[in-house]
């Protein structure tokens, strides 16, 4: 959905119990025209869609967003800081469903750290 | 038969997202501490794949129902400004029933938990036709 329009994968590394992608925000998309008028914004929920879309890349499947324990949104992101983010994703496989935990960074400042639980599709 | 309070374009008088992220459609009802909202999914929408809202369409839907009440509130006590809100934390989402599709109308009541100077605390129930699809916990700071 928001892959290659909204962001763009630079990089991708397997670490320890999952993996690591360095991202690049879009600026361009239509997003920013709503949110907000003249002022863009990065929409809370996109992060969650961007660390979904990060983790159906890194395992190769599709995933349903099952449920979310916690996501917070600690620093406001936008397109022009969005440049050079870190996305950090351990994962613990259960068969049928997939624990994620990720965090969006950049260079020490952490801007979404989320909890949650992918389902397979 | 409702009246809704706000509905179609004079939605935007509590809201400062536009198009295409604009993700409240209707505010029926308010009291002073809940609010039921609505949304007809289009499949032009954002967030819609193959006619399905996805999830963080959803997420996106009870974030905007949180923050058009929150203006729906300061509307009363004679702000006619729309409130620019954030949301500050997701908690305790869990999606228990299938995702709506395209023209179907998803329900949404929002109740107030607990107010910290500007952030709120809400419990949001998402439904399709009466029955739960989402519910969870949101801070929104405004």
């Amino acid at each position: 959905m928001l892959k290659d329009s909204y962001f763009r994968i630079i990089s991708k590394e397997a670490i320890e119990s999952g993996f690591r992608f360095e991202v690049s925000l879009i600026e361009s998309h239509p997003i920013y025209n709503g949110h907000f008028p003249g002022n863009p914004v990065s929409p809370g929920v996109c992060s969650i869609q961007m660390i979904r879309e990060c983790v159906e890349e890194a395992l190769n499947k599709k995933l349903s967003l099952k449920s979310i324990n916690v996501c917070r949104f600690i620093t406001l992101l936008t397109p022009q800081k969005g440049v050079h983010l870190q996305l950090e994703i351990n994962l613990t496989d259960n068969n049928d469903s997939v624990d994620a935990k990720a965090t969006i960074s950049d260079d020490g400042i952490t801007y979404v750290s989320y909890k949650g639980t992918f389902g397979l599709k | 038969m409702e009246t809704p309070l706000y509905q179609g374009d004079s939605i935007k008088k509590l809201l400062l997202q536009r198009e295409p992220i604009l993700m409240v459609e209707t505010l029926y009802t308010a009291t002073e501490d809940e609010a039921e909202t609505g949304l007809t999914v289009d499949a032009d929408n954002i967030f819609c794949v193959d006619g399905e809202l996805t999830e963080p369409g959803l997420i996106e839907h009870i974030a905007q129902s949180a923050s058009a009440f929150a203006s729906y509130k300061t509307s009363l006590d004679g702000n006619n400004e729309a409130l620019l809100g954030y949301i500050g934390e997701v908690k305790k989402l869990t999606i228990t029933g299938d995702l709506p599709r395209s023209g179907q109308e998803v329900r949404t009541t929002v109740k107030i938990q607990q107010v910290v100077g500007n952030i709120t605390l809400f419990q949001a129930q998402t439904t399709v036709d009466g029955a739960p699809i989402a519910n969870c916990q949101m801070k929104l700071s405004v």
